[in-house]
């Protein structure tokens, strides 16, 4: 199971590989200066050449990201109880918080660097703006989603409103929780990375910008690949928990 | 697997990757802090000059400045962080904050806000800045003459400013930069019409893919960057074509902070005047602080130190003209490319109405040059 599980990665890496194959072969042919785009193959080198420096960059990012996709998710959650105690409040935030969603995130990060300055702080704050969003609502919708009769049935038993939340709803909310998390977690990197950019001291983006002002476009794409595997591992840990905390669910999934 | 050990590890995987990053982050933030940054030359100032006033121990009370950079970390910069490496800003009682570069929010709206006490800007900067309510003071010029110049392939049969009548323009998206390409257009005899596409990546990549015909660049970074990688270029510099020399970059500072800290902005600039100084006999030498204090402060600042050395060595003449001490500004470079640029029409106040006149003299001093 665990090999046919591997065996469906399959495609996707031959297209990768493909691809790969593809892009070096008209980089080498001459077709486009490497200043503009550089070969795989130089960017690898790129990448081995500068990696102690990418790694002292890495760090203060994967903190960033790892800190504050985690202050999302409590956050997350609980506003998504807090939406679904009472139709009240739902009514009163829901669409506030989505109007959140609608602020060109560049504008805020200006702002905030004008009142919090440039330390850590005004970057967790980006990630989180940027992973809490989906994370409460797929969370708050995942907690509406509870079938009715299993309610009444604890009703009936004279379960209290607290007993049913922790038994039943946020239990059955679990699926669409794990739906939200893995897309918030898809941003968080760049969250962080975008944070940097803004204004920052060291990290990923610090890299990425520098790298880009002194025209050194392979480092520039080290710090790229970088940052799509650092994606990639959260987003497959993700994965990994979501398996592990739900394998009645991601079981019958993989036989749909 | 038991139910019992899948709530343990779903819930210990998080709280492991945490602690292992969170601990790898302030394992490493120990180590930078312990390091020390490798060999350091020790300068003594030019007997007889300004500069022998630094004390050579720092006063116990030292003053906190922000500094607000206006690019990442390059040779425009050199004076200052030599001035850091040498620790004159401690010696004048300076504990100095260099703000990093920051796309989104100008040093002019940092030093304005009085987030940064001083910080670099341009001429176009402070007059637009001026315009806007939102003014700003130049106490410096930290190259004398300008050194930007619109550039084309050497192959494209671009050969001097009229061919570029009807070509495409790649901009930064400034106001003025079409009154100033069309007027250097005009002044060789052609129209002065073009296309101007705004872009936000790297110009000069766009007109190496040939994707844009012309591009207006510094000589000190961009042109000598193009020289090393082997592309060809013809180079027109703006001021050989008709537009007023003027002074960019600058060191600026707010109006209160002149009011409020004089005293500290005398000391701030002994010391980096003193830097530039340095900058100006010493390129290698001072190239090679600048690189050291910028990689140690964040590394991988430099990819390329050949470039910033080969930088150096043009702008470090370039500071200011033989015989001349850095930093000092001229009335006629505060007259006639500002008048220029609002001629234009290119400056908006507030509103967004054309601003056509304005009082230059309070946009410049050069009082708190030593």
């Amino acid at each position: 199971m665990r090999l046919r599980a591997f065996a469906s990665y399959g495609p996707a890496i031959v297209l990768a590989v493909a691809i790969l194959l593809l892009w070096e072969a008209y980089v080498r042919a001459g077709n486009i200066s490497p200043q503009v785009l550089p070969a795989p193959s130089a960017i690898l080198a790129g990448l081995v050449a500068n990696w102690a420096v990418i790694y002292d960059n890495m760090l203060p990012t994967l903190v960033e990201t790892v800190l504050g996709l985690l202050i999302a998710i409590v956050m997350g959650v609980i506003l998504a109880i807090l939406l679904d105690l009472s139709g009240w409040v739902r009514k009163a935030i829901y669409p506030l918080l989505v109007t959140s969603q609608t602020i060109p995130i560049v504008t805020v990060a200006a702002l905030l660097l004008l009142w919090i300055g440039y330390d850590i702080r005004s970057k967790l704050i980006l990630v989180i703006l940027y992973c809490f969003f989906p994370i409460a609502v797929a969370c708050a919708d995942g907690l509406a989603s509870v079938e009715p009769e299993l309610i009444h049935l604890l009703k009936s038993m004279n379960a209290s409103r607290w007993q049913i939340l922790w038994m039943v709803r946020l239990p059955a909310a679990m699926p669409a929780f794990f739906s939200g998390l893995r897309i918030a977690t898809t941003y968080s990197v760049i969250g962080a990375v975008f944070s940097e950019y803004v204004g920052g001291e060291k990290g990923l983006g610090i890299y990425l910008q520098r790298a880009t002002n002194s025209f050194a476009i392979v480092q520039v794409f080290a710090a790229i690949v970088v940052i799509s595997a650092l994606s990639i591992l959260l987003f497959g840990l993700v994965s990994l928990i979501e398996r592990l905390a739900l394998p009645w669910y991601s079981g019958r999934r993989a036989g749909a | 697997m038991s139910n019992r050990t899948r709530l343990w590890l779903s819930i210990g995987i998080p709280v492991l990757l945490v602690i292992v990053v969170v601990g790898a982050f302030l394992w490493q933030q120990r180590a930078a802090g312990s390091g020390t940054s490798g060999t350091h030359v020790v300068v003594t100032p030019a007997p007889g000059s300004e500069c022998t006033k630094i004390p050579k121990t720092a006063p116990s009370q030292l003053t906190t400045m922000n500094f607000a950079l206006d690019w990442t970390p390059n040779t425009n910069h050199t004076g200052i962080y030599v001035a850091l490496a040498q620790n004159w800003y401690r010696d004048e009682g300076i504990d100095l904050h260099l703000l990093p570069y920051s796309s989104s929010v100008s040093p002019d709206v940092l030093v304005s806000s009085g987030k940064a006490d001083a910080g670099v800007s341009s001429t176009e900067g402070i007059v637009a800045d001026a315009a806007l309510g939102q003014p700003v003071v130049s106490i410096a010029a930290i190259i004398q003459h300008n050194t930007s110049a619109l550039v084309t392939l050497a192959d494209s049969g671009l050969n001097r400013p009229r061919d570029l009548d009807g070509k495409k323009y790649g901009g930064f998206g400034a106001p003025y930069e079409g009154a100033v390409v069309g007027e250097i257009i005009k002044k060789d005899g052609g129209k002065g019409e073009f296309t101007n596409i705004t872009l936000s990546v790297d110009a000069m990549q766009a007109l190496e893919s040939h994707r844009i015909d012309f591009v207006w660049v510094f000589e000190g970074w961009e042109v000598i960057q193009a020289e090393r990688s082997g592309v060809k270029l013809n180079v027109f510099p703006i001021i050989n074509y008709g537009i007023p020399d003027y002074y960019t970059p600058n060191i600026i500072t707010s109006p209160t902070e002149i009011q409020q800290k004089p005293d500290l902005l005398r000391r701030f600039m002994l010391a980096t005047t003193c830097g530039y100084e340095y900058a100006r006999t010493h390129a290698r030498q001072a190239a090679q602080m600048l690189i050291d204090r910028a990689n140690a402060d964040t590394p991988g600042t430099f990819p390329d130190t050949g470039l910033v050395f080969a930088s150096q060595d043009f702008l470090s003449p370039r500071y200011a003209d033989p015989g001349r001490k850095w930093g000092l500004q001229d009335a006629a470079a505060w007259h006639g490319y500002p008048q220029f640029i609002l001629n234009s029409g290119g400056v908006l106040d507030a509103s967004g109405k054309p601003v056509h006149s304005m009082n230059f003299d309070k946009l410049w001093t050069n009082q708190f040059l030593p």
